[in-house]
């Protein structure tokens, strides 16, 4: 199981939300990928939150100071937009890029930057909801519902080409309250020959070892809350699993 | 050590993380995009994400293939990461068959993928380097893999192995001035800058 630490940074601070609302400042992004990639982080993701809603890309000067000394994949999500912004991020030393809302107004985007940059530099960021027994993809940070139903998407994108998936619940978000079970279900009972990175409220080691029968090889976690807030060590959680 | 070195670009992959990572153990690095007369390194990187096929294109539209196969001839070293070690050998099946660089004998097959498997070896995993290797330090040590074709090559060629869900497939190879890796050291920590250290070391 892949552990990967997730960094949402606005403003060149590190922030975390609760379902994707109300960003709290946490740290400085550069203190905690250090202090993460020493602990021994499989992979580490950089998130501009904003990025998408403003239509900026600081978040490439940052990468480029992490990446000189910092040693293990680099992903870079958060209004990537344009193949010339997956050059930026790549120029900057990011090693894949992450795509949510862009790919899901415009499907051939995501076809184009796996035809061009090879698709294990694409991840492909899902962001659900569940609205009437059923799971929505959203965009623009959570805050824009695209109607698009997560098992299809998902289909699309395995035919797309696209590595992998960042999958985050929503309603579990920064809750700290355990993963999305009912969703690691569904989506395990699907059999998706795509590799799935599972994010959203893990808050301890207990919610990891609880998922760890639908995490497949290739799958992994993401982690945010639980190791922003000090509550449990990435050391330590490498060595109960 | 080896200090001078070039990295292929043909316009594929993270070749500037690679770029940071040799800069952390003192090389000095050139992107080589083209094909020059006169080539000031003293080792040669060649790396690679995305399908064979388009990626040795791309490299014969810039002439690269001649550049790196005359610099190999003269005995520099060759080191292929990833995509850019199974360009290393003769020929590729990815999308369409297509020649590779020919500098070590063998080809390239898709790993096979059960339906309820995912179709893509990522992440960590334990890299067995055969006895009386140069690299045996190494030996069970986990490094960053991301790939679905793996290389087929003689014996004499392999530095080492590695398991995809119980499936053996060769994790490097080399042959005289020639290594290939198919994890990716630049991105495997502390532990894969020591192996890049390692081979440009063994080499000058």
């Amino acid at each position: 199981m892949r552990i990967i630490p997730k960094i949402d940074i606005k403003n060149d601070y590190v922030v975390k939300s609760i379902n994707l609302e109300g960003v709290r400042k946490v740290g400085n992004p550069n203190d905690l990928a250090q202090k993460y990639y020493h602990d021994g982080a499989d992979e580490i993701i950089f998130m501009d939150v904003v990025a998408s809603l403003y239509g900026r890309n600081n978040i490439f000067d940052l990468i480029k100071k992490f990446s000189k000394d910092i040693f293990i994949p680099i992903t870079v999500g958060g209004g990537i937009r344009t193949l010339q912004d997956i050059e930026t991020a790549l120029y900057s030393g990011a090693d894949k890029v992450s795509i949510n809302s862009a790919g899901l107004k415009n499907e051939n985007f995501l076809k184009e930057a796996s035809k061009e940059f090879g698709s294990s530099t694409i991840v492909s960021s899902i962001e659900v909801k569940k609205i009437e027994n059923q799971w929505y993809c959203y965009y623009e940070f959570g805050r824009e519902n695209s109607q698009i139903k997560l098992l299809d998407w998902i289909s699309k994108i395995n035919q797309i080409g696209c590595a992998e998936v960042l999958l985050t619940s929503i309603d579990k978000e920064g809750t700290r309250n355990g993963f999305d079970l009912e969703l690691i279900e569904k989506i395990h009972q699907n059999n998706f020959n795509i590799p799935i990175i599972y994010s959203g409220g893990c808050g301890n080691i207990d919610d990891i070892i609880n998922i760890k029968k639908y995490i497949l090889e290739g799958d992994g976690i993401s982690l945010s809350s639980i190791l922003h807030y000090n509550l449990e060590n990435l050391k330590n959680i490498k060595k109960c699993l | 050590m080896i200090k001078n070195v070039g990295i292929i670009d043909y316009g594929c992959g993270n070749i500037h993380s690679l770029k940071c990572a040799l800069e952390k153990i003192g090389c000095k690095v050139t992107f080589i995009n083209h094909n020059k007369e006169d080539v000031k390194v003293d080792a040669l990187f060649l790396p690679g994400v995305g399908a064979f096929d388009i990626a040795m294109k791309k490299i014969k539209s810039k002439n690269l293939d001649v550049l790196v196969q005359s610099e190999s001839k003269k005995g520099k070293l060759i080191f292929g990461i990833c995509l850019g070690m199974q360009l290393l050998v003769s020929e590729g099946v990815e999308n369409s068959i297509q020649s590779g660089l020919n500098l070590i004998n063998g080809d390239t097959y898709r790993l096979k993928f059960k339906n309820n498997e995912k179709n893509i070896n990522i992440g960590w995993k334990n890299t067995e380097f055969i006895e009386e290797n140069f690299l045996k330090e190494f030996n069970d040590e986990k490094f960053y893999y991301v790939h679905s074709y793996a290389v087929k090559t003689k014996d004499e060629n392999i530095h080492s192995y590695s398991k995809f869900n119980n499936q053996k497939f060769i994790s490097s190879i080399t042959k005289n001035n020639i290594v290939g890796f198919q994890f990716h050291p630049e991105k495997s920590g502390e532990l894969g800058l020591n192996l890049i250290e390692f081979v440009l070391k063994a080499h000058s």
